[in-house]
């Protein structure tokens, strides 16, 4: 198994006179899963969506074993599953996965209910079955890092153990990066984390940590 | 990826600039089988890049926040995508009106 490590640096987002991130920063390993924590509106996700092109940002920079990664193509070595929905409208799940590169059958062995929405339009799924297929295809396709923004919203409280399951089975040649409000579940399936706090990025090593950056009480 | 699949995502993010663009530039093409002028081949290229930017303005402001990761985790980028798109629509216009220039003028 090759191990990489992504480093994520220097955020800088700026949204007028409001600066959102001004020392944003996270790392990923292989074989770990990496929890972001954050108050409402600290900005993980828009360090996410920067890093990944999706939104303006002044400064960032991203490399993976210490070579500087080119963000035009950066979905070929990070796979993001966004905060809202990914997938257009009309497109059919089978297409999906296949574009994705992922066998759709081996997401139906996981998941035995989605065999008959195989030629289902996303339109036609309710949001947590559309959630769920979004995580899966991000998951199961090919990337040696993945980045989940709250991958455990809209999951059936049934389904929500067996993603559990499904990130530390990738995370043993991946490495995954999972944010959530909610700590229980980051803690739960996280080695280490990091927290946002003022625009900046602060490893947390024990539960004082959060309570410092105000993430707790 | 292959090229069928790289054609189907460029159509599946820019059909709506696509259908605008396509509808313009067949009124063009029409309104220049009445009268050919070089000032009106100029216009329509000016006015196009005007009805463009509307176009991409709007559907930026309707389309979901998170829609684009779809793309950018295939390896296509916004500026990729956004740059076929105008290539397509610009160079669909330029092929109608010197044809119909020709066969008219």
């Amino acid at each position: 198994m090759d191990k990489h490590k992504l480093i994520v640096d220097s955020v800088v987002v700026r949204f007028g006179d409001k600066t959102v991130l001004s020392g944003g920063y996270i790392t990923s390993e292989t074989g770990m899963v990496t929890g972001l924590l954050g108050r409402n509106g600290a900005g993980k996700s828009c360090m996410f969506r920067a890093l990944m092109g999706g939104l303006k940002v002044e400064n960032v920079m991203v490399s993976i074993d210490g070579v500087p990664i080119d963000r035009q193509i950066i979905g070929q070595y990070i796979k993001y599953l966004p905060q809202g929905r990914m997938l257009p409208e009309n497109i059919k799940l089978h297409k999906a996965f296949e574009l994705f590169g992922v066998n759709y059958w081996s997401f139906v062995n996981r998941f035995p209910k989605y065999s008959r929405f195989h030629d289902s339009a996303i339109w036609e799924l309710s949001g947590g079955e559309a959630r769920l297929a979004e995580l899966c295809l991000v998951l199961l396709s090919e990337a040696p890092f993945y980045i989940l923004d709250e991958p455990f919203s809209q999951i059936d409280p049934v389904n929500i153990e067996a993603v559990r399951r499904l990130i530390r089975e990738r995370c043993q040649d991946h490495g995954i990066i999972v944010t959530d409000h909610n700590y229980d579940a980051i803690s739960s399936v996280a080695d280490n984390l990091f927290v946002i706090s003022d625009g900046y990025t602060a490893p947390v090593h024990s539960r004082d940590d959060l309570v410092r950056f105000g993430y707790l009480r | 990826m292959t090229l069928r699949d790289r054609i189907y995502l460029t159509w599946s993010y820019g059909k709506i600039q696509f259908l605008v663009g396509a509808l313009y530039n067949i009124v063009c093409a029409q309104l220049l089988t009445r009268g050919f002028s070089y000032s009106f081949y100029i216009d329509a290229f000016i006015l196009k890049a005007v009805v463009y930017a509307i176009t991409y303005y709007l559907v930026r402001q309707f389309r979901g926040r998170d829609a684009i990761f779809f793309f950018i985790n295939l390896g296509l980028s916004r500026r990729k995508l956004q740059l076929s798109v105008l290539l397509v629509d610009f160079l669909f216009l330029a092929i109608l009106l010197t044809t119909v220039m020709l066969k008219h003028g």
